[in-house]
């Protein structure tokens, strides 16, 4: 759980600290991809030949305002003047640790998706997810991981006939 | 009249015994997507997009209509029992509804809700039935110039839906129309950002951004505060016994507010961007404000919660007029819902009503059945419902996330998308957790092309000279329009102090006559 850290100093005393935090790195990285957008526009045709709008016109108006806009925000986000929102009483903390395992997990799902097939990929993702947020009922987790797995594919295979990869179950 | 002859057709296409299963269908899952912790209705739009590809046109866009206003309706079960909207349209029903509960009147609050819903949902379609064809007559006279307008207008309701935090707001959109620009440019041919890849040729497809942001980013954001650690306090429905049902009084208390409520609801409902969430709050300040008793509210009237949710469903039927009529996606669920008429080649917009009648009548009269389904399944599944509210996030969460991967792999077989999904998620995580607003991004990636595609071809007819937009009369009169729109955000707030303080005054004229009263 993170502390609550205080608030940036009030403007009265003038001593504004500079600080980079999580929200500047987004920052950061959404003008470091705005400015590549912007630079590949720059080399499309603004207008064609026939003096038609070109290809360029649209992506160079998008970057340029973007990289603008995203500039302040990050020096914005510098000066923390946009200050985060306050924990209220309910505050569970924060779990960015949990949160990665279960994008990572996600990840994973989908590289192995069709290696594994639908079924057998999507039983091992939620008997392992259910595994890290909810350990006091493992056998629910099993019955539900491989129960909801199966229920989903026959949705999705048998009754919309969605062309889900077997994988390692050629018999499906 | 030709609305009864296109209401006839339209119902007549509607009653297949598939149509009528899909709406119960779609009722039914947009109730259970209500319910749910931490889905809302735009999530739960995005994440059964993928159910209804196997579908006919015009059966996939009935059941998601039903979904979005059975999910309207979803939330405020939760708002009643447990104190949480399921998303924002329903914060106003948690202001008396859980007060009601309580003081052990669920039953009674939830079934005046359906009633509500029922009442302003049949009210919407009656007034949907008479606005959109006179907006679609209207705007069938428009050429590339005015679809281009009206195109920008609905971009500039972005402005109304991002509020305050204008710039994070328009730098959403801009990343909307960043995606948008990916793939093969109309006009010329030639590729755009799809750096030699195949699977980027076609441009990228809508529905693993929506999927991604909505579904899997409000996921992401609920276990980051630590939703899987909740332990939900949940009040009880109790079964059939006489205190299941409102009393005389509620039903006296609750009639004028559902009224007023629904039609307050259309209206605001209407206008791109105000939507349910300003409808329901409006409404309840309405009520508070015109109550003999505003002493009572916070603390369990049931006019305070039979008032907002009329106005958040008639506001979810007023969205539907700028949806079909001009192609203006209002709120992130019905952008979601636009994703799906272009998804299946429908192009919502003037046309749309003249093209397609019967797909546009027969959506319309789904709502009127589709409202009859609902308040049966409201009342008589409740507790069923209240169950699915029980469910804890930290089961939910890993089985919607496979929801969402085997949705998205299903649309085109491409696990590129699926990870494109993923990635959004996370963008989308981050885009809620610092102020940005993913709604935006979806609506400027579904308006971006439509954009640049109606842009092109007016130059192509003046030669490339703007003052085209000008010289058309039409076009002056939505160039006004469109300032209006800009100007809107800055004069709501005094427009809505003016009418707060002329509510007050007839609340504290009221007043004496209450005491008179025996």
């Amino acid at each position: 759980m993170t502390a609550v850290e205080p608030d940036a100093a009030p403007a009265a005393d003038g001593a504004r600290r500079w600080q980079v935090g999580a929200r500047t790195v987004f920052f950061g990285i959404l003008l470091v991809v705005l400015a590549g957008y912007f630079q590949l526009a720059l080399g499309m045709e603004w207008r064609t030949a026939a003096g038609r709008i070109g290809p360029g016109f649209f992506p160079r108006i998008i970057g340029g305002i973007g990289v603008v806009i995203t500039l302040v925000a990050l020096l914005r986000s510098l000066r923390r003047v946009e200050p985060e929102s306050e924990p209220d009483a309910t505050d569970l903390g924060r779990h960015p640790r949990t949160m990665a395992v279960v994008v990572a997990a996600g990840v994973v799902l989908a590289a192995v998706f069709t290696v594994l097939g639908a079924l057998v990929s999507g039983a091992l993702f939620l008997l392992g997810c259910l595994w890290l947020l909810n350990r006091e009922h493992p056998v629910l987790n099993a019955v539900l991981g491989i129960g909801l797995a199966t229920g989903l594919y026959l949705l999705f295979q048998t009754l919309l006939n969605a062309g889900l990869p077997a994988g390692v179950l050629p018999f499906l | 009249m030709d609305v009864f002859a296109d209401l006839g057709q339209g119902i007549l296409a509607l009653l297949t015994v598939a149509n009528v299963l899909l709406l119960a269908a779609g009722v039914t899952l947009g109730m259970i997507v209500g319910v749910m912790p931490g889905l809302g209705p735009s999530a739960g739009l995005a994440v059964l997009l993928p159910l209804t590809f196997g579908l006919d046109p015009t059966g996939a866009i009935i059941m998601l209509a039903a979904v979005y206003y059975g999910a309207m309706y979803g939330g405020t079960i939760t708002s009643v029992l447990i104190n949480t909207p399921g998303e924002s349209a329903t914060v106003a029903s948690t202001f008396d509804g859980y007060p009601l509960a309580r003081q052990g009147r669920a039953g009674p609050a939830l079934v005046i809700a359906a009633i509500a819903s029922f009442v302003a949902g049949t009210v919407g379609a009656v007034l949907i039935s008479i606005a959109a064809p006179i907006t679609a007559a209207v705007a069938s006279s428009f050429g590339p110039p005015e679809l281009f307008l009206v195109v920008v207008a609905g971009l500039l309701t972005l402005i109304v839906i991002i509020g305050r935090n204008w710039l994070l707001g328009a730098l959403s959109a801009l990343i909307g129309f960043a995606l948008a620009t990916v793939g093969v440019d109309i006009g010329g041919g030639s590729q755009r950002y799809t750096f030699g890849s195949t699977e980027l040729i076609n441009g990228i497809d809508f529905i693993p951004v929506a999927i991604g942001l909505f579904g899997i980013g409000e996921i992401l954001h609920t276990l980051w505060r630590g939703g899987h650690l909740e332990r939900i306090g949940y009040f009880t429905v109790g079964s059939r016994g006489r205190a299941f049902w409102p009393s005389r009084e509620d039903v006296r208390e609750s009639r004028g507010p559902i009224l007023r409520g629904s039609l307050l609801g259309f209206v605001v409902g209407t206008a791109p961007g105000a939507g349910a969430t300003v409808a329901s709050l409006m409404s309840y300040n309405l009520e508070k404000s015109v109550s003999r008793r505003p002493e009572r509210f916070g603390k369990g009237a049931m006019a305070g919660l039979a008032g907002p949710e009329a106005a958040n469903n008639a506001a979810s039927a007023g969205a539907m007029v700028p949806l079909l009529t001009l192609g203006i996606p209002g709120s992130a669920a019905t952008a979601v819902l636009i994703g799906g008429f272009l998804m299946w080649g429908l192009q919502p917009g003037p046309l749309l009503m003249e093209q397609n009648p019967e797909f546009a009548w027969g959506l319309i009269a789904s709502m009127y059945l589709g409202n009859v389904m609902l308040l049966l399944v409201n009342i008589f599944c409740i507790p069923a419902f209240a169950s699915i509210a029980r469910v804890p996030f930290r089961v939910l969460a890993p089985v919607i996330m496979l929801l969402c991967v085997v949705g998205t792999y299903s649309v085109n077989g491409s696990t590129i998308e699926v990870m494109i999904m993923l990635a959004c998620g996370v963008l989308g995580f981050f885009m809620r957790r610092y102020g940005m607003s993913p709604a935006a991004l979806v609506i400027a990636l579904v308006l971006g092309p439509l954009a640049e595609e109606t842009l092109r071809q007016t130059m192509i007819i003046s030669g490339g000279d703007f003052t085209i937009f000008v010289e058309r009369t039409t076009s002056r009169v939505l160039l006004i329009a469109m300032v209006a729109l800009v100007l809107l955000p800055a004069l709501l707030p005094r427009i809505r102090r003016a009418i707060a303080t002329r509510l007050a005054e007839i609340g504290r004229r009221r007043a004496p006559e209450r005491t008179l009263e025996p």
